[in-house]
């Protein structure tokens, strides 16, 4: 018969494999969220709606998890670190997918934001930086390592992309104009959030890593 | 992009670590390479650590990781058992405790001790508070009030005031142990030595127990050793992690101290492997 921290030791990798799992659902979203941006992919944006309630369920249920873990095996250390992280995470990973699930929202209006080569370049390189950085946050949490973080400084700033965005924005002109701004505002926007919510997941995998409660101010920063 | 629109948030933690660094408070006892003995048995070696004021230090470990040993030595309680002796430094307030003219009645009389099981004599409650300062020879007269503030430092006269001199024996568990600590308290010491207090106790009476040390810390420095983690980690300001390690010379086991820390770092990131594997129940 296993002994408790056997058990207990299985729990911790069950849940971290899924939580695995949740995040290749969200990477998926993440990836589906550019192809409409960038081909205004109908059948992504489609795939990425459908795909959005899984994803929200099994944040739910694996949190319920957290939780019970938390009740019965009073964790400390690294387990701690790692539940509470795991928490903190499955609230990021849904809100990443909701952000996508915006983007996804707007595919009917992608044809004219293309109409508009400055701002849907903007867009794209957006959508492209946001989908890197998940990426190497995504095998960083994959294997519990802080390495593929160091990808992280070689984007390009999230915040560079703000000011040729809206400038580009508020010189539109034409009958089509206030839809395209509004339509391209909210595609930014939700790009920028998905990229400020992936860089919340580096910190908190700094700090699970490292247990450097620095890490923890670092994540509001975003 | 908020980022750059948030003011800097520094992590409380990280400012408390510091500033708890920063503030130690001063040093009651300092353990200095501390070593006991058992005849030739080495029982615990290597230990060194200051012991803070009006703080609450938990020993934590292992059976047969020496804390209890360690404990005992802090107030020359090993001098009551054959071949025990100690190597290395007791300093109490700058005073080598092991000093041979240090008078080991009146270390014990500043640094109390409540033992693991509640042991009150078999006297009246009232009689039990004011053994000690009877044999100290602290005047009658002032027996009434001893006892009224030493229960009531316990959190125990509401309970006890109208039955003074019945038998401490008919009290439940959990009263015993107050009882305990109040006379340990009659006697003005100065540190409380706690060994396992609460392991005789259901969760309730351990909780009163856990309260009445929050609540006499601002007057006495205490170290307490538990097996008890989640007792270390709730009461304990600094804990101390001891294992034991094979001894090559003679094929026994040798308690060592691993590990002295704040007790939040202890049991959220702690420096040594050993430590981590221990409070995570890996190991022990």
């Amino acid at each position: 018969m296993a002994n408790a921290r056997t058990m207990f030791d299985e729990e911790l990798e069950a849940l971290r494999l899924q939580v695995e799992v949740l995040t290749e659902r969200v990477a998926e979203a993440v990836g589906r969220a550019r192809r409409v941006v960038v081909d205004g992919d109908g059948e992504a944006a489609r795939q990425l709606i459908d795909s959005d309630d899984a994803i929200d369920e099994m944040s739910v249920s694996l949190t319920e998890t957290c939780y019970t873990l938390l009740a019965r095996e009073a964790p400390v250390a690294s387990d701690l670190r790692l539940v509470v992280s795991i928490i903190r995470v499955l609230h990021t990973l849904e809100r990443i997918g909701d952000l996508a699930l915006r983007v996804a929202h707007a595919v009917d209006d992608q044809p004219l934001i293309a109409g508009h080569a400055d701002i849907y370049q903007v867009l794209v390189r957006l959508a492209d930086n946001v989908a890197d950085r998940f990426a190497a946050v995504r095998e960083g949490w994959a294997g519990r390592s802080v390495e593929p973080l160091d990808r992280l400084d070689s984007f390009d700033p999230l915040a560079e992309f703000a000011e040729p965005l809206v400038t580009r924005v508020m010189a539109l002109t034409g009958p089509d104009a206030v839809r395209v701004a509004l339509a391209a505002t909210a595609v930014g926007r939700s790009l920028d959030r998905i990229g400020d919510q992936t860089q919340i997941m580096a910190c908190r995998l700094r700090y699970l890593v490292t247990g450097d409660v620095t890490y923890l101010a670092d994540e509001v920063a975003w | 992009m908020e980022q750059t629109l948030r003011p800097a948030v520094r992590s409380r933690t990280a400012e408390r670590v510091s500033d708890d660094v920063a503030v130690q408070p001063p040093t009651v006892l300092d353990l200095q390479d501390l070593a006991v003995y058992y005849g030739a048995f080495r029982a615990v070696r290597g230990v060194n650590m200051a012991v803070g004021q009006n703080e609450i230090t938990a020993m934590i470990g292992p059976s047969g990781c020496g804390k209890s040993t360690v404990l005992r030595s802090l107030n020359r309680m090993n001098d009551l058992i054959r071949g025990a002796r100690v190597e290395g430094k007791v300093v109490y307030h700058g005073i080598d405790l092991y000093d041979p003219r240090v008078d080991p009645v009146e270390v014990r009389r500043r640094i109390g001790m409540v033992f693991q099981k509640p042991n009150p004599f078999p006297k009246s409650i009232y009689d039990n508070i004011t053994y000690g300062p009877k044999i100290a020879g602290a005047p009658k007269s002032s027996f009434d009030e001893l006892v009224e503030t030493s229960l009531r430092k316990a959190a125990l006269w509401d309970e006890v005031k109208d039955r003074l001199k019945e038998s401490a024996l008919g009290l439940s568990g959990g009263q015993q142990q107050r009882l305990c600590i109040a006379r340990a308290i009659a006697t003005n010491p100065d540190v409380l030595l706690m060994d396992e207090p609460c392991s005789a106790l259901d969760p309730i009476a351990t909780g009163y127990i856990e309260d009445l040390m929050h609540e006499i810390k601002t007057e006495y420095t205490i170290v307490i050793v538990t097996h008890n983690m989640q007792q270390a980690a709730r009461v304990s300001d600094r804990t101390a992690f001891f294992t034991a390690e094979l001894d090559s010379n003679n094929d026994r086991r040798t308690g060592l101290l691993v590990e002295f820390d704040l007790t939040d770092k202890i049991f959220s990131n702690p420096s040594d492997e050993r430590t981590e594997n221990y409070v995570t129940g890996r190991f022990g």
